[in-house]
């Protein structure tokens, strides 16, 4: 006999202002086998838990159901109260009437009466459910880290340093991402790549950390605790044991004829190049589309002049597999191409370059030198204007959102330019300037105040070039309301932030969602930001959405954090909500194993017949073999007829 | 660079309506001429219409109709294709715009077009919206390869500058066959024609008559443009301007004319319509391209243009 204890929460007044809470109480307290009800201003907090208890002891209640928010959001919390009275906690049920009733509704009287229609579905639902138990699974105590930029780097050594081992996948043949491309950063203007070198040679000499450069996730099964990664690593066609990093191949090679990736396609790279001086690892790789060898059998240079024969002109691409516990996504982003920007040149002007390449043409480490001189000829650009918002902010042409670290980096860009050539003029034509971070708009105060860095408040309307080689740029002063034609000798595009290009594969391939523009999604918002909708996958960094350096950092941190506490416990607690077969019923034609997503049914033996078997620690209870055996033969603990035909018919 | 997706959609026919510009009419016959004279060198059969009103635009623009009165007018225009079951091709950027705005807007509003219909039926006509309405440069592009191989007389050594006017490629900036900032379309058929491009700065800019603010505004306002765009224009020399839109055409003609009057600058390039220009090559009688209608005279650039062809023919022997 089911004795069941109705709680109704009010959610300060998210579901008492729509819903008549009292009077569904007063209405449910009427129903068959109903022992009590009640509702209460916040169910969640600690005197509504307590509240539940006292009623479970009371009114000896052996079932319970909660009528407040989404089962995602508090079912956890509930569980926990029937657990504290030592019932089992599948002996609840949740009725949602926030989010599916008070949230999306003005009409109190329907949403009252559809509150009542839930919490009476659940009530009659609530009597068939049965004592289930969770199920231990094992978990392997190894994180996966895909991307070697700042967010990775910083949570690869987080893990690394709580004792835990970390498989790092790098695409490109160097750790160090963006930050590695940067010349000074904002807002203390230290060298980009003297804080962050340390940092990648203290992952290569990592004990606990195994570099894999050049390789990509390809394929990715099981779950939380027990993934099996496939990776895939391209060929390099260089030894990476025997390389000595002397880079004699590279300074040899004769086939100069594709862009210099690292330093945004200013220039030419060799067909064999190690990407940057401080690249870890310092192995070269060859570019298999441009290399004499490999695409014309000539030439081999680089194999002759190798002085530890690491050449290897046969090598393939390799398939490794590892099982990891945990995956840290943390790509990063790249920079819009401003193409699209035909009244910004398209691409077409030589001295019109974008934000990174402008970092490029001031380190020490690009390809002048550091000196800022013009592309086309040469010369030191006296006066230069910052267009900013190129790509983002602009539904028409690029993205909705606001790429968030363009204020910084123009107002950096601004100042590193008066600092090598003082006498030069620098104008930021801006929508607004958005700075909010630590010492943040003080950063752009000095560059006004202190560098004499023009800020025009306005939208570029279009660059022309002039005769004289310059570049007009028409923009508007809206502060004057007057329109700007600025002569400059060189423009910077502040180009918008941009998922990477093969994010949205890799969140198919990890199972994560992303949003419009190909942003992973994080959990929740606000309060779960590193963690995703899929258990024991988590993010870091610009994957998530627009960051600098410091909030990568943070997250990245953070994303190592929870990894920590997941590898803490040695088995993992799992939902007792998967799926049974009866071998009885069970035909053995094994179309559940054929349409199950998580390869969690095998065959076994039942007396002399092969019938088809769950494995439990595998399962996600998901319900697709339930659906589809045809001899009904598949229970999903939780979701038996029984309940979901006293929920469904009223 | 044009746009293949768009260009695709574009569809010539062995027979057009060819729709009349009012500036053609009243200021620059040659281009109507020409036009009615190159389409079928061509291939193309080109019909008009009698009955053929203003476009509408000029109605709208100079606010002496609402346009719920001028719809009546445009659907008239289009339905008068739309009997012979002909596409239309427009000379101007303006009738463009507005046959195909106010077509679209018809079709894509079915109470509109009831009230509409109802006013054409008392004149026994009806607006069905079955036919398609092109802009002369968006079927000559297409006819391009025609173009090159049927030039009789070619422009070699003649230097031409361009201008595409805001209201086909800024209006229609994802409609259009060809990128507003940096189209190409009639580069490309000028050189076909051997003729010579010359790039200047100002090429993206307005030719100054936005909005009529000549005829109806404060001319302080559209002079100083029309005078930055003529600068531009005169620091690279072409022979002449051109132009795809007779109400840019008769602005920058006719200002050059205005500021040569008032002593603020000499100016003396002549602007002609593609189809003047397409008409010269293809050998059209030289009378029917109506150079002669043009405030800036086009004896400098003749001289040089029969100059250039006859050094040919002897070279040629």
């Amino acid at each position: 006999m089911a004795r069941i204890g109705v709680f109704i929460c009010h959610c300060g007044i998210n579901i008492s202002s729509t819903v008549d809470v009292e009077k569904v109480t007063a209405t449910v307290k009427e129903l068959p086998d109903v022992a009590f009800a009640m509702d209460y201003k916040f169910m969640c907090s600690s005197p509504g838990q307590n509240m539940i208890r006292n009623a479970i002891r009371e009114h000896e209640l052996n079932r319970i159901v909660v009528a407040s928010c989404s089962p995602s959001m508090h079912l956890p919390t509930f569980q926990k109260a029937l657990l504290n009275e030592q019932m089992n906690p599948y002996l609840i049920s949740m009725a949602n009437i926030r989010e599916q009733c008070s949230w999306v509704t003005k009409d109190r009287e329907a949403a009252t009466q559809k509150a009542l229609d839930l919490v009476t579905r659940q009530i009659k639902r609530v009597s068939h459910q049965d004592e289930l138990f969770d199920i231990d699974v094992e978990l392997h105590k190894t994180a996966l880290v895909i991307g070697g930029g700042i967010a990775g780097i910083q949570a690869a050594l987080d893990i690394a340093d709580g004792d835990r081992k970390v498989i790092l996948v790098e695409k490109s043949p160097s750790l160090g991402g963006k930050m590695a491309q940067l010349d000074e950063t904002f807002p203390t203007l230290d060298c980009s790549q003297c804080i962050l070198t340390p940092k990648m040679v203290e992952v290569a000499q990592h004990p606990n950390i195994r570099i894999m450069v050049n390789s990509t996730i390809g394929k990715v099964d099981g779950f939380v605790g027990n993934f099996k990664v496939t990776i895939n690593r391209k060929a390099t066609y260089v030894d990476e044991d025997k390389c000595i990093g002397c880079g004699v191949c590279q300074s040899k090679c004769p086939s100069e004829v594709a862009p210099n990736e690292f330093n945004a396609g200013l220039e030419k790279r060799p067909s064999i190049y190690i990407p940057f001086p401080q690249a870890v690892p310092a192995v070269p790789i060859i570019d298999p589309e441009n290399c004499l060898k490999l695409t014309k059998g000539t030439c081999g240079i680089c194999e002759k002049v190798c002085p530890a024969e690491a050449i290897r002109y046969d090598d393939e691409p390799k398939e490794i597999e590892v099982e990891v516990g945990a995956i840290i996504a943390a790509i990063g982003y790249r920079e819009m191409n401003p193409s699209v920007y035909t009244e910004y040149g398209g691409n077409r002007y030589p001295d019109v370059i974008t934000g990174l390449q402008f970092e490029r043409l001031v380190s020490s480490t690009g390809p002048t030198g550091g000196e800022l001189i013009r592309l086309s000829d040469g010369k030191v650009p006296r006066r230069i204007v910052f267009v900013k918002c190129v790509g983002s902010r602009d539904e028409d042409k690029g993205h909705t959102y606001c790429s968030g670290i363009c204020c910084m980096y123009t107002a950096k860009h601004a100042m590193l330019y008066k600092h090598h050539v003082p006498d030069g003029d620098a104008y930021v034509c801006y929508i607004d300037i958005r700075s909010p971070g630590k010492s943040y708009d003080e950063f752009v105060r000095r560059a006004i105040e202190e560098d004499d860095v023009r800020y025009l408040r306005g939208r570029a309307g279009r660059i022309m070039k002039l005769k004289n080689g310059q570049y007009r740029v028409y923009t508007e002063d809206t502060l004057i309301g007057r329109p700007v034609a600025i002569d400059a000798d060189m423009v910077v595009l502040a180009s918008a932030v941009e998922p990477q290009g093969d994010a949205i594969k890799l969140a198919q391939i990890l199972g994560i969602s992303y949003d419009k523009d190909g942003f992973f999604n994080e959990a929740h918002p606000k309060l779960k930001p590193v963690e995703t909708a899929t258990a024991g996958i988590f993010l870091a960094g610009a994957c998530q959405g627009p960051k600098d350096i410091p909030a990568s950092v943070q997250q990245g941190s953070a994303a190592a954090a929870k990894v920590l506490s997941l590898f803490a416990r040695d088995t993992l607690k799992k939902s007792a909500r998967i799926a049974m077969v009866d071998p009885s019923a069970c035909t053995g034609c094994l179309t559940c194993a054929y349409v199950c997503h998580y390869s969690a049914i095998e065959e076994a033996d039942f007396g002399r017949r092969k019938v088809s078997k769950v494995i439990s620690g595998k399962c996600q209870g998901c319900g697709a073999c339930v659906a589809t055996c045809k001899g009904s033969a598949i229970t999903l603990a939780g979701f038996s007829d029984d309940e979901l035909f006293e929920e469904i018919v009223l | 660079m044009p746009r293949q997706e768009i260009l695709d959609k574009i569809k010539v026919s062995e027979k057009m309506f060819l729709f009349k510009p009012c500036v053609g009419s009243n200021k620059y016959p040659g281009i109507i001429t020409s036009a009615e004279d190159i389409f079928p060198k061509l291939d193309v059969e080109i019909e008009t219409s009698e009955d053929q009103a203003c476009c509408g635009g000029f109605l709208t623009f100079t606010n002496v109709a609402q346009p719920t009165s001028t719809m009546p007018a445009v659907a008239r225009n289009l339905a008068l294709a739309e009997e012979k079951g002909l596409d239309t091709i427009t000379l101007c950027n303006g009738c463009y715009t507005f046959l195909t705005e106010f077509g679209h807007f018809m079709n894509d509003r079915p109470p509109v077009k009831g009230v509409v219909n109802v006013i054409l039926s008392m004149i026994g006509r009806e607006f069905k919206g079955s036919q398609s309405v092109y802009h002369s440069i968006e079927i000559l592009y297409k006819l391009k390869d025609k173009i090159r191989e049927r030039t009789i007389r070619p422009l070699e050594g003649m230097k031409f500058a361009t201008h595409y006017g805001c209201h086909y490629l800024f209006a229609f900036k994802k409609t259009a066959i060809d990128d507003p900032f940096m189209p190409s379309v009639i580069e490309e058929l000028v050189r076909d024609m051997g003729g010579e491009i010359v790039e200047y700065p100002e090429a993206r800019s307005c030719c100054g008559t936005g909005l009529t603010q000549v005829i109806l505004h404060k001319e302080e306002i559209s002079l100083p443009h029309t005078k930055t765009k003529l600068d531009s224009i005169q620091s690279v020399k072409p022979d002449a301007v051109i132009g795809v839109c007779p109400y840019c055409i008769a602005q920058l003609d006719r200002m050059q004319q205005k500021f040569n009057y008032r002593k603020i600058g000499k100016y003396e390039t002549p602007v002609i319509h593609i189809t003047q220009l397409i008409g010269l090559a293809l050998g059209i009688e030289e009378k029917r391209l109506g150079f002669g209608a043009h405030a800036i005279s086009f004896d400098k650039f003749m001289q040089k243009f029969h100059k250039l062809e006859k050094a040919r023919g002897e070279k040629n022997g």
